[in-house]
């Protein structure tokens, strides 16, 4: 097959699979996630071809999608994007195979499997998307499919918080990313990424604007992968399911910004507020979580603080490597997928067994989970970065940059030494404690009739992760020859430094040495202390974000209640009083009297005269009137001599029309008026207005009575020269194939009205049933 | 559950009758709107009114199975309708709204006119249907103090968070 088959294959099989497996949940229940694994598989060996095919090189395909807004359905073939899609695929059968045995019967699962194939499909087109707008679509559909798996659990007040959290903070930076974009298409005239990366040496990149185009995209990069000062989002975001936790939050979603940032990095590497601006937000991110991740006692929260550190030294890499062209960035990033999301797999299935998420309650369940057990105790070496696993060489490689930077440039560089030591440090403490509460020691003592050991099969997926860890960790050289078949020009260098276990007695040795000494020494301290340290409140973003909507929700409040009126028939007078301003001051300005003409006035004009005439004296009784049955008579009496006027004037359907609106409005006022009681119905009777108000409302009416009469009249003297109507009269058989004109304007001429008006009908609906329902009916004594 | 349906036994049973020839009438009334006077709009209200009588002579619970959907689900239906037959022509490389007739000559009926704005009439048809009957529903069912059926279409329609309108207090309704 040809690559563009292949490649579309890949992107949207997930997507015509998701109905699918929503669809056979029913029958299959939990086994409709083989449906998914078999999707994923699928998709990541088409991926695995097209390396093959493309042998590296950047290949892009093309189809014209809405061409009015230069909209294309284009797609970039390179190694980041091929790196990405196989990432998310081979993650994804991963994860749906954790999640095959880790949802219980009792779920949705067509809904909780069909949402992690949108996802995917989401994912894959944020990645290979060729096209800035494209890469927007499908950048915003990842944030709306992970606003539903976050609140999968809907009924829960966390995931409530925690989805809406999610996705305002990652859809509002996701649209300062969009000002970026279309900045960056008046700056640079395309939204074509291969053309832009293409043309690197020749754009100009230095400047207000082009800076301006760069800082605005990394905004919405920062906030997908919860980077200071949006890091808060995160944590908050695991009250999902667990297999979400450990796909969206570790391997896929929040690693888009890091894509993102790869994806600009040849375009912008060379403007010099690059470097400056992710080093500094992805260090102090990196800080920040780590620091958070050994105050936290949450299990999945711990998790998430790590997370949030190492994106921060994930943005670092990409900071960093504006000095010189990339080498490792696609194994650092390995490296904390594998042991972010087997780790994640574990502490699902720790909770399953305790049955809570307090880290502190926990202990001694190696013997009830081993191969759990021994997952994490690879994954947790990896994120200390002990020898031997993925994570040391990881840490080496970003330890030698940083000291070379350093020692070549001073200064601020050995800021940056030092914050990457720190968060070491407490990262070594945080895996330290994970491992040694988790799985070593005794079962406390109230645990532990409530134990029940997991199956055999869930605790697969992490332990293959998990030993992936070790296994390249052993022998690095065998992902950097699969990894130096994914370069990208003009991002990566294109002769690699070999991978090696060892570098020898270097200083990054003696560094890694003392961050374990210490890490240890942090941990023994803490643990003297009981892990008694709470993050302090003044740094919960969480606590603040939340305040601020509330603050908002408490202000639309005040200002509702301030401009709001006691008694909703008062805003009629507000409304009509601008209307009569209005028209009288247009009337007064543009219109002399003279213009006034008597001459239309003839005899056939003495029916409606009369109908007229009768409308006028009944709709006097529905205000004079004292009983309300006499004025609820009068007023349909008006309404269906308004009907009258319609047959006088030829327009049937109006007439129609007319009759029945009265008609369904008697049967709703009826219901209204039976059910008042009679107390209240007397007082009604008597008047609403009063005093001062009376006399204002009679002199509203009145006016606005007047000023319409004037306007009619103008309309009657100067009739427009050409009307509507007869156009309409004229091509109804014509244009529409109907000889009513009224209903061919309805639906057919007008139809995009129509449309909108049935929408709005239903809309109004919702909001009128909002005040009926909540109507708490007079209580019973005012009956 | 509270009984809301008319006293008379005369009444009710003339209901159930005349349900069935004001439905007629409103097929009617819409099937040959397109040439005379008609369309959905009209027959939408005839229909809402034949059911909003049919509900006062039957309890909710009968009503409910008579309708089988709840009315906004009507309406949504309709609105999709009248959506769907708006943008399918853009799927052939049409414009959007374009309409497409139909002439057919039928034994004993002679020519017949079908075209898609019938489609878009009968979603108008489904939108008023819907949104009259569920307003009029909700509306006795809430001066009814019909608790149980409100509560139920409360916990699919509404944020449970909120804070319900309550009504005026005797002493607030005096003192106004």
């Amino acid at each position: 097959m040809a690559i563009e088959s292949l490649l579309l294959i890949a992107v949207f099989l997930p997507l015509f699979i998701a109905p699918v497996v929503g669809f056979f949940a029913r029958s299959l229940s939990l086994n409709v996630a083989w449906i998914g694994i078999g999707t994923a598989i699928t998709s990541a060996s088409l991926i695995g071809r097209i390396i093959k095919l493309t042998k590296g090189l950047p290949f892009v395909i093309s189809y014209n999608w809405v061409p009015a807004f230069d909209l294309q359905l284009s797609f970039l073939v390179d190694g980041l994007s091929l790196f990405f899609g196989l990432v998310i695929t081979c993650i994804g059968a991963f994860v749906l195979f954790y999640a095959r045995f880790y949802m219980s019967l009792k779920d949705e699962n067509g809904r909780f499997f069909a949402y992690l194939m949108l996802f995917m499909f989401a994912m894959l087109g944020t990645v290979f998307s060729n096209h800035l707008l494209l890469t927007f679509l499908f950048w915003e559909l990842t944030g709306v499919a992970s606003f539903l798996l976050i609140g999968f659990l809907y009924n829960k007040p966390e995931s409530q918080k925690g989805s809406l959290m999610a996705l305002i903070v990652t859809g509002t930076t996701g649209l300062v990313m969009l000002l970026g974009i279309l900045l960056a298409k008046s700056v640079f005239g395309t939204y074509d990424l291969s053309l832009l990366i293409a043309q690197r040496d020749s754009l100009v990149v230095v400047g207000a604007l082009p800076t301006a185009v760069m800082a605005l995209m990394l905004v919405g990069a920062f906030g997908k992968s919860a980077q200071f000062p949006f890091h808060f989002w995160l944590p908050n975001a695991m009250a999902a399911p667990t297999p979400v936790s450990s796909y969206l939050h570790s391997a896929a979603m929040v690693k888009l910004g890091i894509f993102l940032t790869a994806r600009l990095f040849p375009i912008f590497s060379h403007n010099p507020y690059w470097g400056d601006i992710i080093v500094t937000v992805g260090f102090i991110t990196m800080l920040i979580g780590a620091v958070y991740s050994i105050l936290s006692h949450d299990l999945k929260a711990i998790l998430a603080y790590t997370t949030v550190s190492q994106l921060g030294f994930l943005m670092g890499v990409y900071g960093l490597g504006h000095m010189q062209l990339l080498e490792h960035d696609f194994f650092h990033i390995l490296n904390h997928v594998f042991y972010k999301a087997s780790l994640f797999m574990v502490a699902g299935i720790v909770i399953h067994i305790v049955g809570t998420k307090d880290i502190r309650k926990m202990g001694g369940l190696f013997r009830i989970a081993p191969f759990a057990g021994m997952a994490t105790l690879f994954a947790c070496m990896a994120m200390a970065g002990l020898p031997g696993t993925m994570g040391f060489i990881s840490k080496e490689l970003m330890l030698e940059t940083l000291l070379h930077n350093a020692q070549s440039h001073g200064g601020i560089a050995w800021v940056w030494v030092g914050t990457i030591i720190m968060s070491a440090i407490c990262l070594f403490a945080t895996s330290l404690r994970f491992f040694k509460t988790l799985f070593m020691g005794t079962v406390p003592l109230d645990l532990k009739d409530s134990l029940h050991a997991p199956g055999l099969w869930i605790q697969l997926p992490p332990l293959v992760l998990a030993s992936c860890l070790i296994i390249f960790g052993l022998n690095p050289e065998l992902l950097g020859h699969a990894l130096a078949g994914l370069t990208v020009s003009g991002m990566h260098a294109i002769k690699m430094s070999h991978l090696a276990l060892w570098h020898g007695l270097t200083t990054p040795f003696l560094l890694s040495l003392t961050i374990s000494g210490l890490g240890v020494g942090l941990y023994t301290l803490f643990e003297r202390k009981h892990w008694q340290m709470e993050i302090p409140k003044q740094l919960r973003f969480d606590t603040a974000f939340n305040n601020g909507l509330e603050g908002l929700a408490t202000l639309s409040k005040r200002l509702h209640s301030w401009l709001r009126l006691d008694q909703s028939q008062d805003y009629l007078g507000i409304v009509i009083s601008y209307i009569v301003l209005m028209s009288s001051g247009f009337i007064l300005y543009y219109l002399p009297l003279s213009t006034i003409r008597f001459d239309w006035i003839r005899l056939e004009h003495i029916p409606a005269t009369v109908i007229g005439f009768v409308i006028c004296v009944f709709s006097i009784a529905v205000v004079t009137q004292k009983k309300w049955t006499t004025r609820l008579i009068a007023l349909s009496v008006v309404g269906f001599f308004i009907s009258f006027y319609f047959v006088i004037y030829r327009a049937p359907d109006l007439a129609l029309t007319q009759m029945l609106i009265e008609s369904v409005s008697l049967i709703l006022m009826l219901l209204l008026l039976s059910k008042i009681p009679k107390g209240m119905a007397i007082k009604e009777e008597a008047s609403v207005y009063t005093g001062a108000k009376k006399r204002v409302v009679l002199l509203i009416s009145v006016l606005s009575g007047f000023v319409m009469m004037i306007v009619l009249w103008f309309l009657l003297s100067d009739p427009p020269a050409t009307k509507l109507g007869d156009y309409f009269i004229d091509k109804t058989n014509s244009l529409a194939g109907g000889s009513n004109a009224v209903n061919t304007v309805v639906v057919d001429f007008r139809g995009f009205d129509t449309m909108g008006e049935i929408s709005v009908l239903v809309i109004a609906t919702l909001g009128i049933l909002g005040l009926l329902m909540r109507w708490q009916g007079p209580t019973e004594e005012s009956k | 559950m509270i009984d809301t349906r008319v006293k008379s036994p005369i009444l009710a049973f003339f209901i159930r009758y005349i349900f069935f020839f004001i439905t007629i009438f409103a097929v009617y009334i819409f099937l040959k709107g397109h040439n005379a006077p008609g369309g959905g709009f009209i027959a939408g209200i005839i229909f809402a009114i034949s059911l909003v009588i049919l509900n006062m002579a039957l309890s909710a619970d009968e009503m409910k199975q008579i309708l089988h959907y709840d009315p906004l689900q009507i309406a949504t239906t309709g609105l999709f309708i009248a959506y769907g037959t708006a943008i399918a022509p853009v799927f052939f490389g049409y414009p959007f709204m374009l309409h497409k007739m139909i002439h057919l000559h039928v034994p004993l009926l002679g020519n017949l006119h079908v075209g898609t704005p019938v489609l878009l009439d009968f979603g108008v048809f489904l939108v008023v249907v819907g949104v009259t009957t569920k307003m009029t529903f909700t509306f006795s069912h809430s001066s009814d103090s019909d608790i149980n059926t409100l509560a139920q279409d409360e916990s699919g329609l509404s944020n449970t968070n909120e804070e319900p309108v309550v009504a005026p207090t005797n002493e607030q309704a005096t003192t106004e």
